[in-house]
């Protein structure tokens, strides 16, 4: 039996639509397994639901969802996967500072922009591995190059990467 | 790796990412959410809300009283005492429980009309007192039926329905029913629900039993009409009751005295072996609707509020309902529709099929990987047969694609299964992690290996002996030791268990 008296007076639709995304990203970047996001994220909104706040109390709610996702995750490590409890903590804390305060939207943006200055040989490297999710020998075979030559590329497509949205960071 | 490296790897993840946000269990709370949304009623709906309820009341009112089935009880579509129905060429009895997005499906009822079901979701087949039912266990469905005055049940209403008219049912009670922790369970474990439907014997694209093919071992039932002795009804009722307490009291009463009865007029030898559920099976093999009724009754039961050794002696009945013919069916359907494939279907090939079957699903998971594939595969694979395991090792290449993960479980179930730790190893790195931490570890891979575990213990008793003995390192004791699983079963099973596996 619920414990609190759900609310219905706002829209959750709306809500739902508002911080779906970022709350997944938050929880992909604490390296939550894919398949745990969907429950948490869902679990959130339904303790929101639940919840006797106030929506329009509430001053940040993207916050007030993040801590409920955060506790539902770090609770289910404490369970089965107590060695990743230090490092989703680590990652948590580390979120502020990627995500500023809009659920890392500008870091992807960034990310979009700065991969668009790299050449096309470094981009599809790394849509053939990230997308695509192709080992490096398949990558190599794509490309005519070896598997070490693939590795360096990555490696050097992702260092360029890392300079650029660095630059515009602190521009 | 550094926290700018880190930033980079989730970048690159996110903006790679290709439609992994809208599976299954995301389309049910999307339509969970959207369902919530509607229900807050602005003024002029509630006028609108009012007028259409005391409409509603009134038909309802009508139809309660031309109607002496009504019930009252839930949110339901009834399709008038059908025992089965028919969707797409397949057949679904009380039970099944069948997932859907947005796609549309039609029922044929036993009187030849059709209803045409949209579905969002989950819905299952369920039975009571006035026959087969469809019930939304999630999403939302929508009805379209060419028939006159099938009933719907909606909020303690009754309303009759006009030809070619549609009706819109969504879920009764959110806060129990559709609460998207079950929906979501339900939907996106797909891994989980196939195996479960193969434990439960509820599978969603069971071929109706060929029962002129059916084996009906001792010769003697063949000439036994059942019908023309005592009460069948009391028999099969006799049979249920024996197997939910226990009691075997269809040996007792029922069926012995039956078969006596006509055993001294055919002059045939009882074999010593059999036993009374196995006997009347087959003399209801002889009769398609007896065994039908009997059948949905026992799946009706198995989901239900039964203890394990309960529902181990139905599934016990259930598995022996062996259709030889479904191997060509699961072939053809395989062919002509790998979404369709049912990996209980599997259970049922037999090992000059199964060669076929090995090139069809490997061909189908070059073309459409599938966690249902990838059970079949396990099932293969525990055949004995490379290929199947082939095609589990291929698995490894999906590993981190997060639409693919279910597949890569169920092939760890399935390689786990097969006890093959080096195969596992191999398959990648990450597999290999996975499968380093114990079992008790990872209880979802727990729960999907051990009902992998019970469904290959049913294959390997129905497939019988030739399959085990040829692949004796692959024991059914061994790999349920291995799953640390709890033997509950009847003994019957562990008498089979033990022919199997020839003692060990």
């Amino acid at each position: 039996m619920p414990t609190s008296k759900p609310q219905e007076a706002f829209d959750l639709q709306e809500q739902v639509s508002v911080h779906q995304d970022g709350l997944r990203r938050y929880l992909r970047y604490l390296r939550c397994p894919s398949d745990r996001v969907d429950d948490i994220v869902q679990e959130a909104f339904l303790s929101l639901l639940r919840s006797n706040e106030r929506v329009e109390e509430i001053d940040d709610l993207g916050a007030w969802l993040r801590c409920a996702a955060r506790h539902r995750y770090f609770d289910g490590l404490k369970t089965w996967r107590r060695g990743r409890l230090a490092e989703a903590q680590e990652l948590d804390r580390e979120w502020e500072l990627v995500a500023r305060d809009d659920a890392g939207e500008t870091y992807l943006v960034y990310l979009r922009e700065c991969m668009a200055e790299l050449e096309k040989r470094s981009r599809r490297a790394l849509h053939l591995q990230y997308a695509e999710r192709r080992s490096r020998v398949e990558i190599g075979g794509d490309l005519d190059m070896t598997v070490a030559g693939v590795k360096s590329l990555l490696s050097r497509s992702k260092a360029a990467l890392e300079r650029c949205i660095r630059r515009k960071e602190a521009s | 790796m550094n926290r700018s490296e880190r930033a980079l790897e989730w970048g690159l993840e996110e903006l790679h990412r290709k439609d992994a946000d809208n599976d299954l269990s995301d389309q049910i709370f999307a339509a969970w959410v959207e369902n919530r949304s509607e229900r807050r009623y602005e003024p002029m709906n509630l006028v609108v809300l009012a007028a259409g309820l005391f409409v509603l009341g009134l038909v309802a009112w009508y139809s309660t009283l031309s109607d002496p089935l009504a019930t009252t009880d839930s949110e339901l579509v009834y399709l008038r005492g059908e025992e089965l129905v028919q969707g797409g060429g397949t057949s679904f009895v009380a039970g099944d429980v069948l997932l859907g997005s947005g796609q549309e499906f039609d029922l044929r009822m036993r009187d030849g009309t059709w209803m045409t079901v949209e579905q969002q979701g989950l819905l299952r087949l369920g039975e009571d007192k006035t026959g087969i039912f469809v019930e939304p266990l999630a999403g939302r469905m929508t009805v379209h039926t060419e028939r006159e005055g099938f009933r719907v049940v909606s909020n303690r209403r009754v309303l009759a329905v006009e030809k070619n008219s549609a009706v819109q049912l969504s879920i009764p009670n959110q806060e129990t029913i559709m609460d998207p922790r079950i929906a979501r369970t339900l939907a996106r474990t797909s891994a989980a629900l196939m195996l479960t439907t193969v434990l439960t014997g509820q599978a969603s694209f069971l071929p109706e039993p060929d029962f002129d093919s059916l084996p009906t071992g001792e010769t003697f039932v063949a000439d036994v009409d059942m019908r023309d002795v005592v009460g069948i009804e009391d028999k099969i009722e006799a049979l249920i009751k024996s197997l939910v307490k226990g009691e075997d009291k269809t040996k007792k009463k029922g069926l012995k005295k039956g078969s006596k009865k006509k055993l001294k007029k055919t002059g045939k030898k009882k074999s010593p072996s059999s036993s009374a559920p196995s006997k009347l099976l087959q003399i209801l093999a002889k009769d398609p609707e007896a065994w039908a009724y009997t059948r949905t009754r026992l799946l009706g039961l198995v989901s239900g509020d039964i203890d394990d050794a309960a529902r181990g002696r139905i599934l016990d009945v259930l598995v022996r309902d062996t259709d030889k013919r479904s191997v060509d069916y699961f072939i053809k359907q395989l062919k002509a529709d790998a979404s369709k494939v049912s990996w209980s279907q599997t259970l049922y090939l037999t090992e000059r099929k199964l060669k076929v079957a090995y090139k069809v699903v490997k061909n189908r998971m070059a073309e459409h990987p599938s966690p249902k594939l990838t059970h079949a595969a396990a099932i293969l694979a525990f055949h004995g047969n490379d290929s199947g395991r082939e095609i589990l090792e291929s698995v490894g290449s999906y590993v981190g694609n997060p639409k693919t993960q279910d597949m890569v479980l169920a092939a760890a179930a399935g390689l786990w299964a097969l006890g093959d730790k080096a195969t596992w190893e191999s398959v990648s790195e990450d597999v290999a992690d996975m499968v380093a931490e114990p079992l008790e570890m990872r209880p979802r891979l727990k729960k999907e290996g051990a009902l992998l575990a019970r469904a290959l213990f049913y294959a390997q008793v129905i497939e019988g002996k030739s399959i085990s003995l040829a692949y004796p390192e692959q024991s059914v004791n061994v790999f349920i030791k291995k799953m640390g699983m709890e033997m509950k079963d009847s003994e019957a099973v562990e008498k089979n268990i033990e022919r199997l596996t020839g003692g060990r």
